[in-house]
């Protein structure tokens, strides 16, 4: 028995020559290779009939004699085919309006979130993929040893360019410096960012111009200005020709505006407000080109891929050159890194391009894309499974005439193809008019739905229609083609009696609208807490406004000091709740980094920090001024200290006694932890913010004085003024915008999970039509009608329940600690009101379903005639 | 069509399917040519070929009888037609003309 299979000849090889032959030369080609096969076999024995056997139907796959469909005629029929199948598809779908609406709509929105997370998450990954220029473009970095080994640096020496520039492989070399400038336009000024770059920047990376001309930075008198800025400071009238004047350096320089750019979107490589020459970075002799102190990113544009190897070796110079001349910052080696790889490293080069984004909002994004599409996938599959028992009939006919159960799942999915065709399109719609504005203003990002310039965005819309169209799809087709059609013209086919899967999936989707639910209620709990938060200061009535210059500093104290609303001010060198500086100081002998708040004697009393122990700083005791310091009680903790204090805190050499210990304070908004603080009394002359203390109820009016005053005593600077109590404005602003997100997604998600379950009671509470009737003629109330429908229901929002709160309970805290590192913690109350949310949901949801019951007529079901 | 040319396997079969009265397929075919000329084809190109010579007219064939080693499989017999017969005999009549022309074997002592 054994032998006699080990003589047959292969069997997968037969299969394959079955596979692939022409049926009519089947026959002839198979019975010629068997007879061979069995000569050789006595012949030369088994093992090399066999070989020769594979190797034989191997030969024998040629075009002539491969199976293929040859006549016209078949392939009419096929589309034919196909176009029923359109037909059909698009008929069911007006036909059955209501599900049809839930699936769409639902697919739809989920589709739009989707596309907003991707937008956000390519801009970071795909940072600068809209210059045309993307491959052929390099970074020049280099790599040197450091206290921690050796690290990657972006920063190139900018004489290096000189030199690169003689490389005949490279066409184009581009430095670009960036810093915050001020910009005056008609007396007022303005921080924006500039952009120093070579006169050759156009050439190289793509920026959309939308007036004036490519050339204008090779004329080093004029700038290219962003929409944005064009717009601030021209309103809607054409800038090109207009005059701005730019400090730089302590100078001031006029300028005519030479071209207008498009606003970068969320995916641009460099952000800037202005690009100008940057031959305006040399100044007084010491020229931009020749100074080795001077370092910028270095960009090369190098058109043919082979050259690259060569530029390597070359490299070699480069290093020697800058060796010898700066041989206290020596180079190791210089590297091309790729354009579009930067953004990927932005972590490893330090001081590169292409800033690198946290992971957390990129994973709070798609988590949401993620549960809005599974809702809506879910749904669908559950409402396309009922809608089949309406089609149940067509489905054995089609079996009957001949249609194979492969063809039925084609019918079926391609059916399928056009209800997610019709959601992406309204997805694309919907994130465009509706979604990205709303994201754009809460996360003050530019993302743009681009479907001309952009191809990776065809790429995940056709793998989102591939996606959704197969997990929607795969189960009803190959569920609802399973039907025999006996059991179907017998009405002996019952679908879906058990609905076990259809529970499980609508369970699922209770537990993730739990899950969203716990989300925004404890987001919007935390932000509540969080705004009537103690700062650990006393932050009303008091404004703090920066002042660049001594002289100013002096003659604005001065005269605000005569004002009659003003109780007292104070100099410090920076804000509490926005800037503050570190320093290092030694205690012990031991070197640690604080933070450092250095303000007049009066300033932690102006402030209303409160004294835990010690005394505050007294004025008329000079030591005070010269060595005596405030810390906050978490300093104390940190460095296990008890008051008073006996050894000396040295601060750049200078010992300093701790006088006294402060409660601690916000000196930043919650998302971060509570700091040691060292406080230290200066004199005036280091000072350049003042701290104004008005009368209760004052701080808005004065404000508007104190700023007129300031324009009046400084020049050539920018006013950057705030009342106190609303520094963290902007803080508190993004974390509205991060609550109302996750309220809107928990909206999207009870109201997708609420239209699930709408139509799955809807259809099956017309399949159940008949025995609802029977149950009312026989006496039944609305009660035990009622019953015998929520029970179902009921149970599965128990199991969601349980489920769902531990789940919520879990990734809620883990998600509110990576965001805040104040907050009030998930709690009771969202979880409680999670539950009942749902609850209420689905009674609503099934009770608009019951009405109906209650108001047909038996009489109506249950005739036959 | 290509012309009657004819290539060299391709006139080998023919003779071969020529020897082979009733019985000559794509096996024996096959067999009789490496019995007699020592060629070792594959099977495939023997199937190629017989196609090829079927086309331009030079053999015909017919579904044939069954036998064991095939599993029971028939198998296509192919028969030389008049066109084909002919053609081996132009072919053998060139090459004799051509031989006839051929100079006798013999040292040259002109140079």
């Amino acid at each position: 028995m054994n032998s006699e299979k080990q003589n047959n000849p292969p069997r997968w090889a037969d299969k394959f020559l079955e596979l692939y032959c022409n049926p009519k030369l089947l026959e002839q080609i198979q019975g010629d290779v068997h007879e061979l096969y069995y000569w050789r076999l006595e012949e030369k024995g088994a093992r090399q009939a066999k070989g020769a056997f594979c190797w034989d139907i191997l030969r024998f796959c040629r075009w002539r004699n491969i199976k293929r469909s040859t006549t016209q005629q078949q392939q009419f029929n096929n589309r034919a085919m196909l176009k029923n199948y359109f037909k059909i598809g698009w008929r069911n779908l007006l036909k059955q309006k209501l599900p049809s609406f839930i699936n769409i709509f639902g697919l739809a929105t989920a589709i739009a979130c989707c596309m907003v997370a991707y937008l956000f998450i390519e801009g970071i990954w795909l940072k600068g993929m809209y210059h045309e220029n993307k491959d052929e473009i390099y970074m020049v970095t280099y790599t040197a040893e450091d206290n921690d080994g050796v690290s990657q640096y972006g920063s190139l020496a900018a004489p290096l360019a000189n030199s690169l520039n003689e490389f005949s492989s490279i066409k184009n070399v581009v430095r670009i410096n960036n810093s915050p400038l001020v910009v005056g336009y008609k007396n007022e000024n303005f921080r924006q960012f500039v952009q120093f770059v070579d006169p050759n920047y156009m050439d190289v990376f793509t920026h959309t111009i939308i007036s004036g001309t490519n050339d204008a930075l090779k004329d080093p008198s004029q700038v290219i200005l962003t929409e944005w800025v064009a717009q601030k400071f021209f309103g809607s009238k054409v800038p090109i020709g207009e005059e701005i004047l730019l400090h730089i350096k302590g100078e001031e320089k006029s300028f005519t505006v030479g071209a207008v750019v498009e606003n970068q979107t969320a995916a641009a490589m460099f952000h800037f407000d202005i690009l100008i020459n940057n031959t305006h970075l040399s100044h007084s002799g010491n020229s931009f080109d020749d100074n080795w102190q001077n370092s910028a990113w270095t960009f090369v544009q190098i058109p043919n891929q082979k050259d690259i190897t060569s530029i390597d070796e070359q490299f070699e110079s480069l290093v020697k050159q800058q060796n010898e001349v700066l041989p206290d910052s020596k180079y190791l080696a210089l590297q091309l890194e790729p354009f579009m790889t930067l953004s990927r490293k932005a972590q490893n080069i330090r001081g590169g391009a292409g800033n690198g984004a946290s992971l957390a909002p990129q994973i709070v994004l798609s988590a949401i894309g993620g549960f809005l599409l599974i809702l809506a996938v879910f749904n669908y599959i559950n409402i396309a499974i009922l809608m089949a028992t309406r089609r149940i009939k067509e489905i054995g006919i089609r079996k009957v005439i001949g249609s194979k159960r492969s063809q039925l799942v084609f019918q079926f999915l391609s059916e399928n193809m056009i209800t997610c065709f019709i959601s992406i399109t309204m997805g694309l719609i919907i994130a465009y008019t509706l979604f990205i504005p709303w994201f754009n203003d809460m996360a003050t990002t530019n993302l743009r739905i681009d479907l001309i310039t952009d191809p990776y965005i065809y790429l995940f819309l056709g793998g989102l229609l591939i996606f959704i169209t197969l997990t929607s799809g795969a189960y009803p087709a190959f569920y609802i083609s399973s039907f025999q059609p006996l059991q179907i013209f017998s009405g002996k086919q019952r679908i879906g009696s058990k609905g076990t899967f259809t529970s499980v999936l609508l369970t699922f989707q209770f537990i993730l609208a739990i899950i969203t639910i716990v989300a925004g209620a404890s987001f919007v709990r935390t932000n509540s807490v969080n705004q009537s938060r103690d700062w650990g200061y006393d932050n009303s009535d008091k404004i703090v406004i920066n002042i660049p210059n001594q002289q100013a500093y002096i003659e604005i104290k001065n005269e605000l000091k005569q004002h009659n609303q003003v109780l007292d001010l104070s100099g410090s060198t920076h804000r509490i709740g926005n800037t503050i500086s570190e320093t290092e100081f030694s205690l012990k002998d031991e070197i640690s980094q604080v933070d450092f708040i250095q303000g007049n004697a009066n300033y932690p009393e102006l402030m209303g920090l409160r004294l835990a122990e010690g005394r505050l700083f007294n004025k008329e005791l000079s030591s005070d001024i010269s060595n005596s310091i405030l810390v906050n009680r978490k300093f104390m903790n940190a460095y296990n200290l008890k008051f008073p204090v006996q050894e000396a805190i040295e601060i750049d050499s200078i010992d300093y006694n701790i006088i006294g210990v402060v409660e601690d304070f916000h000196s930043e908004n919650f998302a971060y932890e509570l700091n040691p603080v060292i406080i230290s009394a200066t004199p005036d002359s280091v000072a350049n913010y003042l701290t104004i203390k008005v009368n209760s109820g004052e701080a808005q009016a004065m404000a508007e004085f104190i700023k007129a005053l300031w324009h009046e005593k400084v020049n050539g600077s920018v006013y950057d003024g705030h009342i106190q109590a609303e520094i963290f404005d902007f803080y508190f602003f993004e974390m509205r915008g991060l609550r109302n997100m996750m309220i809107f997604t928990a909206t999207l998600a009870v109201i997708l999970s609420a239209m699930g379950l709408f139509g799955l009671v809807s259809l099956s509470v017309a399949a159940k039509m008949k025995d609802i009737s029977i149950r009312k003629v026989l006496g039944a109330t609305m009660m035990h009608l009622s019953k015998t429908v929520l029970k179902k229901y009921l149970v599965l929002w128990l199991i969601g329940c349980t489920l769902g709160l531990f789940l919520a309970y879990m990734a809620i805290n883990a998600l509110l600690e990576s965001v805040y590192s104040f907050h009030a913690g998930v709690g009771f109350i969202p979880l409680i009101f999670a539950m009942l949310l749902l609850l209420v949901v689905i009674i609503i949801t099934i009770s608009s379903q019951l009405v109906k019951v209650k108001r047909t007529n038996p009489v109506d079901t249950l005739r036959t005639e | 069509m290509k012309g009657n040319h004819i290539g060299e396997l391709e006139e080998l079969i023919l003779l071969t399917v020529g020897i082979l009265p009733d019985d000559a397929y794509g096996v024996s075919v096959l067999k009789e040519l490496s019995e007699q000329t020592g060629r070792q084809v594959n099977i495939s190109a023997v199937h190629a070929v017989l196609n090829r010579l079927e086309e331009k007219g030079l053999l015909t064939s017919h579904m044939g009888g069954s036998t064991n080693a095939r599993g029971g499989r028939r198998k296509r017999v192919y028969t030389l037609s008049s066109a084909g017969r002919e053609a081996v005999e132009a072919m053998k009549a060139m090459r004799d003309k051509l031989y006839s022309q051929l100079p006798p074997l013999a040292p040259n002592f002109s140079a």
